[in-house]
This record gives structure tokens, sequence and C-alpha cells, in this order.
């Protein structure tokens, strides 16, 4: 089924929209959740949880990408499952956190400077200066919390590239935000 | 805030565009399995198609006194080649970095595997020892013009990675612009002069239009002072002919001072000349590379018109 018919199905309020879903992006769900959790029981109540929350929100909510939508929303809530559970572990999110904010010294300046959003533009403008592959390997790192090594099976190549690789482009996100007056 | 948190908020395009990616071992592993049992079912009936994506490897038996001028088709079945959707690529061998890598280039991905080597060769040259049945092509889509193949064969104990292999005409702009012989280059178009191209007359519409500037010294025989173009030589041409020019030498000037011929690309595909441009031929067809050292190579790379 396409997306406009899932939409149509959950603002019919229909179970049946659930299933279609969890069909057509289950997997991507639980990999974004197990991803950030690494515990398969976590990640499974997390995309239980994601698909609760897709049916709070449609309607009134009519995402234009029902893909991302979903991706929003499982990622957020398994950040959010994470945080509640780690005081005690470090995991992917962690990793992903520390290797990121190496392009910023200090949170505070950005955040006085930039809300929210307005770094998410700069990251999507950094983005889009970027070639198909080295976009694949920043975005599945840093959206999807891929591990090297999937990424570098994705990418065919080593994972010693994939972690080089992306450290160059932390220091080209971090030349990118100077550039655009961000405080780095 | 943060830049993790800022991660999460980016667009939808962004996160749709790679949401799905996969394993290419795997995938390509699956694409054997499929490729196995289909080929098993139907390979009776299909197989005059399976050698769609074929390496052929160079035909050491050929010999250099084969290549005549207007028969690239002749050079073209003694080189290492890859048939790709229908489209033969060559062996990129013009210099040596140019074929071999060590690393793919960004931007390429897995577009298919050899199918199937021909049978006839054992897949070895001066420059490669093949491909072999399962190596995985690599293409960029915004560059078709080439692929590379990725190859465990091993020459002359160093492990080859990628295999460059280019399009026909990307082939022959290389041969035709190869450092291994000599041209000038004027206004950003480079001319090439043909073996056997002397002239003891200019034609007569050809005027004067410029000298000869400036030398690449690197391409200097090291072991004769002699040399076929000096600074300060002469360049004439016919303006209804704009494809060639010609130099005023005096490199024969034991005898007489001669006119040496150059053409552009163009010219030289329209005479049907190409395949005199392949100096590197020599060694493709298995002669040692002396004549490196023993010929008389130079270019000059600018010229003032």
């Amino acid at each position: 089924m396409n997306d406009t018919g899932i939409i149509e199905l959950f603002f019919e309020r229909s179970e049946k929209a659930i299933s279609e879903l969890s069909a057509k992006y289950g997997g991507i769900t639980f990999k974004i959740a197990e991803n950030v959790l690494h515990n398969r029981q976590d990640a499974e109540e997390c995309v239980n949880d994601t698909y609760l929350g897709v049916w709070n929100s449609i309607p009134p909510q009519r995402p234009s990408s029902l893909l991302s939508f979903v991706c929003r929303i499982a990622r957020n809530i398994s950040i959010d499952r994470y945080r509640y559970n780690s005081s005690q572990m470090r995991g992917a999110y962690d990793v992903c956190f520390d290797e990121l904010n190496e392009c910023i010294s200090s949170r505070e300046t950005v955040e006085s400077q930039y809300a929210a959003d307005e770094l998410s533009w700069l990251i999507d403008e950094f983005l889009d200066t970027l070639d198909r592959k080295n976009r694949m390997i920043f975005v599945r790192r840093y959206y999807y919390m891929d591990s090297f090594g999937d990424i570098a099976s994705a990418a065919n190549m080593s994972e010693g590239t994939v972690r080089t690789r992306l450290s160059r482009l932390r220091g080209k996100l971090k030349n990118f935000l100077e550039s655009r007056g961000v405080d780095v | 805030m943060n830049l993790m948190s800022a991660m999460g908020g980016i667009s939808d395009k962004h996160i749709t565009e790679f949401a799905f990616v996969h394993s290419r071992k795997r995938r390509f592993a699956l694409c054997v399995k499929i490729a196995s049992a289909a080929c098993l079912t139907v390979i009776a009936a299909v197989v005059p198609r399976i050698g769609k994506i074929v390496f052929v490897p160079f035909d050491s038996s050929g010999s250099q006194s084969s290549i005549v001028d207007n028969q690239l088709e002749q050079i073209y079945s003694k080189m290492s080649r890859v048939i790709f959707n229908g489209q033969m690529y060559l062996l990129s061998t013009y210099s040596y970095p140019e074929y071999e890598r060590q690393q793919l280039p960004e931007g390429y991905e897995a577009v298919g595997e050899i199918l199937s080597v021909d049978p006839a060769d054992s897949g070895k040259d001066g420059f490669s020892q093949g491909c072999n049945v399962g190596d995985i092509i690599y293409q960029n889509r915004d560059l078709e013009n080439e692929l590379y193949v990725y190859t465990a064969s091993h020459y002359q104990g160093e492990p080859f990675r990628y295999l460059r292999f280019v399009d026909r005409e990307t082939f022959e702009l290389g041969s035709f612009s190869s450092c291994s012989d000599f041209g000038i280059s004027i206004n950003d178009t480079w001319y090439r002069r043909i073996d056997g191209e002397v002239f003891d007359k200019l034609p007569e519409e050809c005027v004067l239009i410029g000298t000869v500037t400036s030398l690449d010294q690197y391409k200097i025989d090291i072991k004769s002072d002699r040399s076929w173009l000096h600074i300060g030589d002469k360049l004439y041409q016919n303006p209804d002919y704009p494809g060639a020019v010609y130099v005023y030498s005096t490199f024969f000037e034991q005898k007489d001072p001669k006119f040496l011929r150059f053409v552009d690309f163009e010219t030289c595909k329209l005479e049907g000349k190409l395949s005199k441009c392949f100096g590197l031929l020599d060694t493709l067809i298995g002669v040692e590379p002396s004549w490196i050292e023993s010929s008389w190579i130079m270019r000059a790379l600018e010229a003032e018109v």
C-alpha cells in the first residue's frame, strides 16, 4: 500500500493502518530503535510506542513524507528511552553525541545563538554540500546511528575508511558551521 | 541544544534518502544465489546471452605488424576489455596510475559482476593478469564513460585492486592526448604529430601563425641531443583547415629541413589516422617498453599564435 493510503487508514481510525505501517516501515523503525538502544526488547517496545505515536499524531497531522515522519518519532522515542535507561552504560547515542560535539566547543554558546531548528537547517545545508556517498555515511551515522561496521558494509569500504571519512566530515562540518557564524 | 538533537531535525529528504541501505556483500550474495538459480533453469536457452558482461583479455598472439591505419577494430580486439550493457570498455592503459587504483574513487557503486571470461585466453597480458568471473564492476552513474573492476589478480607481486576501463571515445581521446608522443598545444587544443607525415614543402595555402614558445623538458630524450622541436620553430596553418598545423623542423637538418604535420583529435579521426597515435600499443602487445629511453620523445607544450 502506498503512503497516502496508509495515512487515509489512520484518518479513518482503521486498525489496519498499524498493520500496514508495520509491514512497510516496521523494519526501519526497529533498526533505528535497536541502533540507539542495543537491546531487542527495548527496541520492540519503542517500535510499538512509535506506532502509538503515529496513531496519536495522524490525524490531525497529515505528513508529506510518512517515512521521515515515522523515523523522527522512532528516533525521538528511542533516544528518550535510552536516556531513561541509561545512566549506567554508554551506548551508540553517547558515542555519536561525543563524536559530533567535537564540532562545537561550547554548547551554551551555540544554544544562545541558534535555536534547534536553525542548527538543523545548517546541517541540512551542510549535507547538501556533500556528495551522495559522504552524505549517506554522515546521515546513517548521526541520524540512524548505524555502527561503523554497518556503514562500511553498505558503502562497500573498510571500517577504518568509514572512521577516517567521518572524522574528515566532522572537520568539514566544523568549518562549515564556523563559516556560517556559529561559534565553534 | 546539541548537534545530535539538531540532527533529529534534518529535512525529510535527507532522512528518506538513506532510510534503506543494505550491505552490498549480502545483496551481491543474494544476487548470486538468484542468478545461479535462474541460470540452472534456463541455461540451455540463454547460453549465448550470458556473456553480456564479459572480460576479454588481451590477445597475446597478436603482433605489432597487424597495426595499420584505420584498423582500430583490430587493435581493440587485441586489448583487454569489458563488455558491459552492450558497450565496450577498454583497459585504460595509457599511464600506470590511470588504470590501477588501490581505492575506488568517490561516487562509484557496484553495478554488476564479471559473468564470463573469454576462455580462449589465460587473461594475462603485459598489464594485467585479467579479471575473473565474479569480479565486481563499479560505475559512477554520472560518469558512464568509465567503470572499475575490482579484481584480486596480481601483477609483478603487486596486488591489483580496481582496474579502470573506459569507453571507446574516452580511450581514443586519451590515446591521442597521451604524453608518450609529442605535439603542440595551441589555444588549449592539442595537435599531435602523426608518424610518417613529414613534408618537403609546405602546402601553398598555409600561412605563418606563430612559433613554439615552450617545451616540456621531461620529454626530451636523455640519450640524444637531437630534438624534433625547438623553441622558436615556426608554425603554419591553412586558415581553411584549422585542424592541422605544420612546423618547420630542423630535425632532419642533416638532409633538409622538413615540415612536420600535426593534427587535432577530430581531424585525426576524420582522416582515419587514429591508430597511428597508439604509440604505447607496443607495450600493450607485449613488447618491452625500452623505446621510452631510446626514442626521441618530446613535447612542445605551448605555442604562441
